[in-house]
């Protein structure tokens, strides 16, 4: 038992860190792309189909590419940025590049699925574009950012485990090492056990949140 | 004040152009309340939408206090979208802030300083009678107050014109006769000029000073409400008058389809408040099938109304019963 908590639990935080920083910069990042693509979108509030049709194929290529295949195409970027291919902060830059796109598409989904009408009477009191994507759009679609991000960081705890094939680090690292290539079985479900733990704490507290913050 | 010529709106596809506005022009007077009252699809809120250019107009001129509208470039059109105020059928309030917050919006827009925005809201809850329910979010207040928080909202920055499409169709008649009186003592009180868009001509009557008629995009009569009521020039206009209870009347009976006599029996003043169905089923050997009826009360007090039913039995039995029936001051029309 011991063994198996020395092996499980510095995998844990290696996880959270790779997870939690490219959760973060997809946020950072995806939340003002989302806003351009609904922005600019065919009947957006400053349409400008030129951006939308460049941001709209670069999100659909990165969409479409396997996460294991995009993880081995990026890895020259990847040494660029870190310094090295492999380990738990070489990690980060994949997850980030696939959270992205995918991250600004559902902010997209979640302001397209706005009441209109709310948007129209921001419109009609003399408000400008940014302001409305400040004031309005934001914090309307609060609720449905939050369920946004939760699914989010979801999303990329199981792809974190993924890069454990090429020793990305993290609980997916240890199953892969220990569970796969050394048969330890009990470690595998330990890291199991813990990524669905992870999975579970997150989508709770994302759910109670959003409920939490939605008035509607 | 309000100066509409010749607008023209049309919508293109690839292959299709709707004109959904037809070459529209009208005059608004300061301090009037004008109604536009058409039925749906008639071009009415795309009509509206084109004063304060939520919508482009493909040609014509808006002027709006000596200002053409269509000219102003993006920043002059969002300060004169300013002073003209709006309301919605849906409300349109935003649902993750609270009363308070919906319409203190408006005034942060304008860079109103904190203290100001206080009192103003303050002062718009008062108009609206709406003090106690501040910090409500939308969800936690009826319909009725939903569209009273949009009117104040909609008149916290004091604009010239409000604009209100169909702001009480959601309503039901008790809530729509309370926006009502808000948006007549909003007229007196801040000096507002209203354009009504409705479909009901109950609302257009109550409320407007003069009503303009849409169908098909265009305007087909423009005239004061007493004119209209008196002496309507179109066929839209006199059913719209008429109002949709009385369309029934129009309701066509083909005596082949019916087994009996149809009986078409109108009534008046002294008649309607007699139980005259009940003492024809009651004394007569004959079915009674009831098919369509209506009573209007006139403007004058007066009461007019008719029935259509079948009578089925033997040819006696039915003559007796239209003796009955004319014996009771019943005029009987055997279709």
């Amino acid at each position: 038992m011991e063994r198996i908590i020395s092996i499980v639990l510095p995998a844990i935080p290696e996880t959270l860190l790779m997870v939690g920083v490219s959760s973060l910069i997809a946020v950072v990042v995806g939340l003002p792309l989302g806003m351009i693509l609904y922005t600019s979108q065919k009947g957006g509030l400053s349409e400008n189909l030129t951006v939308y049709k460049i941001l709209d194929g670069f999100v659909n290529i990165f969409r479409s590419l396997p996460f294991a295949v995009l993880m081995l195409l990026v890895m020259p970027l990847t040494r660029f940025i870190v310094g090295r291919r492999i380990g738990t902060t070489a990690s980060i830059v994949p997850l980030t590049i696939t959270a992205i796109p995918f991250i600004a598409r559902m902010f997209e989904g979640n302001f397209n699925g706005l009441d209109k009408g709310i948007i129209e009477a921001a419109r009609a009191m003399g408000s400008d574009t940014l302001t409305i994507l400040r004031k309005v759009v934001l914090k309307e679609s609060l609720p449905q950012i939050i369920s946004t991000v939760t699914m989010t960081i979801i999303n990329l705890i199981g792809q974190s485990a993924i890069v454990g094939l090429i020793g990305g680090g993290g609980l997916g690292d240890i199953a892969i090492r220990y569970g796969y290539s050394r048969n330890q079985m009990d470690i595998l479900y330990a890291a199991c056990i813990a990524i669905i733990v992870l999975v579970q704490i997150v989508q709770l507290v994302g759910n109670n949140l959003a409920k939490i913050v939605d008035k509607k | 004040m309000i100066k509409v010529k010749n607008l023209v709106k049309e919508f293109r596809n690839d292959t299709d152009v709707l004109r959904a506005i037809d070459d529209v022009s009208f005059e608004v007077n300061k301090g009037e309340v004008f109604g536009i009252i058409g039925l749906s699809g008639a071009g009415k809120s795309t009509l509206v939408r084109c004063l304060n250019r939520l919508e482009e107009p493909t040609s014509g001129t808006i002027e709006i206090d000596g200002v053409c509208i269509n000219d102003l470039d993006k920043k002059s059109l969002l300060e004169a979208r300013r002073s003209i105020g709006m309301i919605f059928q849906n409300f349109n309030l935003f649902n993750q802030s609270t009363v308070y917050e919906n319409i203190a919006y408006p005034l942060e827009i304008i860079g109103m300083d904190k203290k100001e925005i206080e009192e103003t809201v303050e002062e718009m809850l008062d108009f609206v009678d709406l003090k106690d329910k501040k910090n409500s979010y939308p969800s936690e207040i009826s319909g009725g107050q939903k569209q009273r928080v949009a009117i104040a909202r909609a008149l916290a920055t004091k604009p010239k014109i409000l604009l209100s499409d169909e702001s009480t169709s959601a309503l039901d008649p008790a809530n729509t006769e309370q926006i009502l009186n808000l948006l007549k003592s909003s007229v007196e009180r801040y000096n507002m000029t209203i354009i009504m868009i409705t479909h009901q001509m109950e609302v257009a009557k109550s409320i407007c000073d003069r009503i303009a008629v849409m169908e098909d995009g265009r305007i087909i009569e423009t005239d004061t409400v007493e004119n209209i009521f008196k002496s309507p020039k179109t066929e839209r206009t006199k059913s719209f008058i008429k109002s949709l209870p009385d369309v029934l009347e129009d309701e066509v009976f083909d005596p082949e389809d019916f087994k009996g006599k149809l009986l078409r029996l109108s009534f008046d003043s002294s008649t309607a408040k007699r139980p005259i169905m009940n003492d024809l089923i009651k004394t007569s050997n004959c079915t009674v099938n009831l098919l369509s009826g209506n009573i209007n009360r006139l403007r004058n007090g007066d009461v007019s109304g008719y029935l259509t039913i079948e009578l089925d039995g033997s040819p006696e039995d039915i003559e007796a019963a239209i003796d009955a029936l004319t014996r009771q001051n019943v005029v009987v029309e055997v279709l």
